[in-house]
């Protein structure tokens, strides 16, 4: 059986493990040694002749700071000329700069040069919350100091990463979680499972949930409307109410889009005229009478009444069923963009 | 409460064009034109045409509504699906024969989603029904039929053919019984519960307890035998891969885990059930009462379920708040929600409370379907073109229970 090639390895550092200088050389520019340096040479000995460190591309932690794509593009530019296997940036530890650069180092060899990268930083540094999302990182602790306790999990994972060998769970590799969620078949069925967490909590023995929770944002309100009864308001919903025929395909479920139709001339939504395709609910109270969900009537009565100044001239509409939590945001954003070209003033959101 | 429940192993059917149901040796024999007549027998529908399914061959059954396991009650009180087949007496005690391996399939065009089975190919892992033998009803709808009487008449069908195929067990031996008896536990056990929660939010979104759609339910109490007689019957026909349909009603695994650990780890104290309501208001309203419920069996710790997607996660938050802030601990089974990709959040609601969560999945994972030889329940898959026998990639949300939230399947999310 023939025996693989040694892997070529390109480093990437920053100035001080580059051994250019502290941080009174945090300002050099990117650069290039031939073979291992600072923790490349540990890096090179664990490897036992699987890889060769060919180079370390280094750049002073203020410079990449100070300069993030020009830098990163001459960092990677040098790296390219290396011809790596796999690349392996740091390790950043908790300093604050350089595990944010070590990650953008390893996303754009990934992504410009199609080369596997892994980098190792402490999972509190801002490199893997800002920019780390889908990378490879070994969690390790603040210090620099344990430099010794890292480098065997980074030699183990690069040699991995540079022979194509796809990598298992995180818990089980040995790299941080990467938020994205995998199906994969457990031993016993969810209720079993449900079973006995159950009575893991209730003996106050540990156990792990198996979801997590989402964050959510907290966003201040709007400041109230200063005169109602001047204000222009529009009607925006994820009630799925459509022209009759929804000419526009809008999706009863993962809605793809929002869409703008005119109320101009119209008093009341009929079923003749309008429809609702939203399919999380009983679409039929909907049908028989689409201003349950998009009160136009009422709206139509304040304006009349002078409740309110003018009712905008377009709805806006998407369904809310399943729908992609970061789409729909961006659907928001979109509309709200729209709306305050239009000089709208509030809008009344109606929920399904 | 005693339940005896005779189990028959089936290994095999034949679909005949005649004749009663025959069981002999783990083989039953099926006439297509008696089935149909019973299953047409009260229910409008004219027509109901019988397909047979077999685990493996590589075929596809289509707008799936429900499915449904062959139950009859041999003696005690009642019939099975009682509400539906015969009064609304309290069903889970006497004899009841089950034939295990068999699963009656109602297909439909209501609701509005695709939901399918794939047997015996490629994707059929993702059925949680794939390695049963399926006798698939399609019956067209009557002129001038309103979605509702059309709903109401394909679930009778399909309980009255369950109940009749099960009526070739009536005189024979089961394979094995089971006794399902709650007897006294050592009171320093602890004494859980299950809030079992269904999903009534309208027509072709119901669920039905001894007949009656639960949509104004006031959380009650429920005997666990009671559900192995079909007191829980379901009419929800929501996005396929969340859905609980009958027959896992009737085998609710939470219920058969609980039963078999009763008295050796725990006290199975009781079954909460309540629905999933529409309004915020309603929703609180359950949450509070369930958790009432749950201080008044004086739970220490309650396994929660759920049916459904979206809105259904703040029932399940607002309960598991409610248990919890009583000194009742919680366990929540949930499928996710996480994108194709696996990087969105997996739950749209959260309580601090809800650290004890089961995954079943997330639904959003695309899975490839292999084509297959033969497609039962229709023409052409909803909202996919091209030839419903194709192989193609499509969301997990597509594969009929496949994330169902009692638990029933091994599969679940974990980070990457």
């Amino acid at each position: 059986m023939r025996v693989a090639e040694p892997l070529r390895v390109v480093c990437y550092v920053n100035q001080f493990f580059a051994g250019i200088g502290g941080e009174e050389k945090a300002d050099t520019g990117p650069g290039v040694r031939e073979g291992p340096a600072g923790p490349g040479l540990l890096l090179e000995r664990l490897l036992a002749g699987a890889g060769t460190v060919v180079a370390t591309v280094y750049c002073g932690d203020n410079y990449m700071a100070g300069h993030p794509a020009e830098a990163v593009a001459a960092v990677v530019d040098r790296i390219a000329g290396f011809r790596p296997d796999v690349v392996v940036a740091g390790p950043a530890f908790n300093a604050g700069r350089y595990g944010p650069a070590c990650a953008r180092v390893c996303r754009a060899v990934q992504e410009r040069l199609g080369v596997p990268a892994l980098t190792a930083m402490a999972p509190q540094n801002p490199g893997v919350e800002l920019e780390g999302r889908g990378l490879i990182v070994v969690p390790t602790g603040d210090s620099a100091a344990q430099m010794g306790k890292v480098m065997p999990k980074v030699a183990e994972l690069a040699v991995k990463l540079g022979r194509r060998v796809p990598l298992g769970p995180p818990a089980v590799e040995g790299y941080l979680p990467r938020g994205v969620r995998r199906n994969e078949w457990a031993p016993e069925p969810g209720a079993r499972r449900a079973v006995a967490m159950l009575l893991e909590k209730l003996a106050g023995r540990p156990y792990v949930s198996e979801v997590p929770l989402p964050r959510f944002d907290r966003v201040p309100p709007a400041p109230p409307v200063a005169d109602v009864r001047r204000a222009t308001i529009a009607l925006v919903t994820e009630g799925g109410v459509v022209p009759r025929g929804n000419p526009d395909r809008l999706e009863a479920a993962r809605a793809s889009k929002w869409l703008k139709y005119p109320l101009a001339g119209l008093a009341d939504l009929t079923p003749a005229t309008h429809e609702v395709v939203h399919g999380g609910m009983d679409r039929a109270p909907g049908n028989a009478d689409p201003d349950r969900i998009l009160p136009l009537d009422a709206m139509r009565r304040l304006e009349a009444e002078g409740v309110v100044g003018r009712l905008y001239g377009y709805y806006y509409v998407t369904t809310g069923n399943n729908t992609d939590m970061a789409a729909a945001a961006r659907y928001g954003r979109e509309i709200a963009a729209d709306l305050l070209a239009a000089e709208v003033t509030a809008v009344v959101l109606p929920s399904t | 409460m005693r339940l005896e429940l005779g189990r028959f192993s089936i290994r095999e059917v034949v679909l005949l064009p005649a004749g009663p149901p025959r069981l002999e040796g783990g083989i039953l024999q099926v006439g297509a034109a008696d089935l149909a007549a019973a299953a047409e027998r009260a229910s409008g529908l004219r027509g109901v045409q019988v397909d047979l399914v077999r685990p493996t061959e590589p075929a596809r059954i289509i707008h799936v509504l429900d499915a449904v396991q062959p139950r009859v009650k041999v003696s005690g009180p009642g019939t099975v699906f009682p509400g539906f087949l015969g009064p609304a007496v309290t069903a889970g005690s006497g004899r009841t024969h089950v034939l295990d391996g068999l699963a009656v399939v109602e297909t439909g065009l209501l609701g509005i989603h695709e939901g399918l089975i794939q047997t015996g190919s490629s994707g059929a892992e993702w059925s949680p029904f794939s390695s049963l033998f399926h006798l698939v009803l399609t019956a067209p709808r009557p002129e001038g039929m309103t979605d509702r009487e059309y709903d109401h008449g394909l679930r009778m069908a399909g309980l009255q053919a369950a109940a009749y195929l099960a009526e070739s067990t009536r005189h024979l031996e089961p394979d094995c019984t089971e006794v399902w008896e709650l007897g006294p536990a050592d009171p320093a056990l602890p004494r859980v519960g299950y809030l079992y929660f269904l999903q009534s939010q309208g027509d072709t979104r119901d669920t039905f307890l001894y007949g009656m759609p639960v949509r104004d339910l006031i959380p009650t109490l429920l005997h666990p035998n009671e559900i192995l007689d079909g007191a829980i019957v379901s009419g929800d026909y929501v996005i396929a891969s969340q859905k609980n349909p009958t027959y896992i009603h009737q085998n609710n695994p939470v219920i058969a885990e609980l039963r078999a650990r009763h008295g050796r780890d725990l006290c199975f104290a009781g079954v909460i059930v309540a629905n999933e309501h529409g309004t915020m208001a309603d929703k609180v309203r359950a949450a509070e009462y369930a958790a009432k419920l749950g201080r008044l069996l004086n739970l220490h710790g309650v396994v929660i379920s759920k049916e459904g997607g979206g809105n259904a996660y703040t029932d399940l938050m607002l309960a598991c708040t409610a248990f919890e802030e009583s000194g009742i601990r919680t366990v929540l089974i949930v499928n996710e929600l996480a994108g194709p990709e696996g990087d969105l959040p997996s739950l749209p609601d959260a309580t601090r409370h809800a650290d004890a969560i089961i995954s079943v999945g997330n639904n959003d994972a695309v899975v490839p379907l292999a084509p297959v030889a033969r497609v039962v329940g229709g023409e052409a898959l909803r909202g996919i073109p091209g030839p419903a026998t194709a192989g193609f990639a499509c969301p997990l949300g597509l594969l009929y229970a496949a994330t169902n939230q009692i638990g029933w399947t091994r599969l679940r999310a974990v980070e990457w």
